[in-house]
């Protein structure tokens, strides 16, 4: 019994210490990440309307490029920071991962992220998500009771998924698109927007006491989001998977760059389609059924959009046959 | 009805308690070569450590070439600059990223901790391409969402895109890499970058 406690506790001061090192670097991106691509200059937004290119070569290589006009800049930090990461954020990680058994990881992951649920809804509730408000309001009720006070994620097992809501997100809801790509030293990838939304939070936690519990939940989740992300390039049973996505990779600063881009994009878009704030979310919620149970996510009334990568992608495959 | 809706969610949550069931996408032929290469990758997972590095690129090199359009994504890839390549910089660059990608593989897939791949169901798409919706089941039970793109070429049924929790296309991540590369080498460059990266993931097995 000791012994475990004691596993726990060290595995709860790894997180705690992990939340420094993981905010540290590109090595484990935040969620909060790039900006708004429907902004950029240059170019074109595509919706189904539009015709689709004849050629994939009539198409500019950049059109769905993240806005990244401090690129210079950008990668010279993200050179520093790198150094950081594989002297002390890898071989730290790498600690953790050796040392802690896997089902203690998960439920120390699943107790943080449980401890962010109401920072989640507070941000659903600003951006007038009805229905992701109250999917995290069950979650957090059943984790916090039946998943024994967050230590077991019941909710996600019976495909009531976690919710995305963050005051990023919220801004960009709220019309605050346009948002360069940045590589803060020590924090790693964010954009202007997501950072100053990731501040607002940090100092809404002060007044509750929540400082702590919340920066470990958004280590927690920041470690899931590494893990995540890197899947298609590494095998699934290693933690150090930013580690594998950087040796998947022909020019990481770029490759980073698009997959936190297109993960952001994805949860921007979707809060914009739940959204009562926008005409396309409140037709949404009007036409919005009582939830039924599927094999994949019975909540999802109203499924996101396309994100602009995929819509991108599918106007590109469309006029692509053949090599030559 | 938020208040209904927060009910709703916890009464279905108590009472499906028991997981559900995926939907079957038995028959369908882009499935069945998604389920194909699936087996194949297992078969190597489990066999990861006999086999080696190169052992392992030998078993799946065919089998991607089968199951990916690697040519087409290849020229997805290079985006706006491929119509400028010479034929042969086009051939160059399909050959060093189908090894590249083969290399991936073989040096990620190195040994089976219990994953369980399942396809899970198929959507047609308005051009005739179809979504094959799949999730690899880690032995903790943590699953992740791949769904692969795929066009019907020359009477096969290949990937073109996978898209990881049905957002992150890996194709899309691949086109910036190329083209930030092209932009500063030239193919020469890229081709470079593909057989050197190749060779890298060749030699850590």
């Amino acid at each position: 019994m000791l012994t475990g406690l004691w596993k726990i506790a060290v595995a709860i001061a790894l997180t705690a210490m992990l939340s420094a090192c993981a905010a540290s670097g590109p090595s484990l991106p935040s969620p909060d990440l790039v900006g708004s691509r429907d902004s950029l200059p240059g170019t074109k937004p595509t919706n189904a309307a539009v015709a689709a290119p004849t050629d994939v070569a009539s198409l500019p290589t950049d059109s769905n490029d993240a806005y990244d006009p401090y690129e210079k800049m950008n990668r010279s930090v993200f050179e520093r920071n790198e150094k950081f990461n594989r002297s002390v954020v890898y071989p730290l990680a790498g600690f953790y991962i050796n040392n802690i058994p896997q089902p203690v990881r998960t439920s120390v992951e699943n107790f943080v992220s449980n401890l962010a649920e109401p920072i989640v809804f507070a941000n659903d509730v600003l951006q007038l998500r009805p229905d992701a408000a109250a999917t995290t309001v069950g979650r957090f009720a059943i984790n916090s009771t039946v998943g024994l006070a967050g230590i077991s994620d019941v909710a996600s097992r019976n495909s009531i998924a976690r919710q995305s809501g963050d005051f990023g997100q919220t801004l960009y809801v709220w019309g605050f698109r346009k948002s360069p790509y940045l590589i803060v030293p020590i924090i790693g990838p964010t954009n202007v927007r997501d950072l100053f939304g990731t501040g607002v939070e940090v100092v809404a936690s002060i007044p509750a006491g929540n400082l702590l519990p919340t920066q470990i939940a958004s280590a927690a989740n920041n470690i899931t989001v590494a893990g995540t992300i890197a899947s298609p390039f590494t095998k699934l049973d290693d933690v150090d998977n930013m580690k594998q996505l950087e040796d998947s990779s022909l020019d990481f600063y770029t490759m980073l760059r698009s997959v936190v881009d297109q993960k952001r994009q994805a949860e921007l878009q979707e809060a914009l389609a739940q959204s009562a704030w926008t005409a396309a979310g409140r037709a949404n919620l009007r036409t919005a059924t009582p939830p039924q149970p599927t094999a994949l996510s019975p909540f999802q009334h109203a499924p996101a959009p396309k994100t602009p990568t995929e819509e991108f992608m599918a106007n590109t495959l469309q006029g692509a046959n053949g090599v030559n | 009805m938020f208040f209904c809706r927060v009910v709703a969610s916890l009464g279905l949550a108590l009472f499906f308690l028991l997981p559900t069931n995926g939907f079957s996408a038995a028959g369908d032929p882009a499935a069945t070569r998604v389920d194909s290469f699936y087996a194949a990758l297992l078969d190597t997972m489990k066999q990861a450590k006999q086999l080696g590095v190169k052992g392992r690129y030998d078993k799946l090199a065919p089998v991607l070439s089968n199951t990916y359009d690697l040519p087409l994504m290849s020229r997805i890839a290079v985006g706006q600059n491929w119509a400028a390549l010479s034929a042969a910089e086009q051939q160059s660059i399909v050959a060093a990223f189908t090894r590249m990608t083969a290399a991936t593989y073989a040096s990620r897939f190195n040994g089976f901790a219990g994953e369980q791949f399942e396809v899970l169901q198929t959507a047609d798409q308005p051009n005739g391409d179809k979504i094959v919706k799949t999730r690899i089941v880690q032995s903790d039970g943590t699953a992740v969402q791949l769904n692969y793109l795929m066009r019907n070429s020359g009477g096969a049924w290949k990937i073109i895109d996978v898209y990881l929790n049905g957002t992150i296309s890996e194709l899309a991540s691949r086109r910036a890499e190329f083209g930030s590369i092209l932009k500063s080498g030239g193919a020469n460059a890229l081709v470079s970058a593909l057989t050197k990266q190749g060779d890298k993931l060749l030699a850590g097995g």
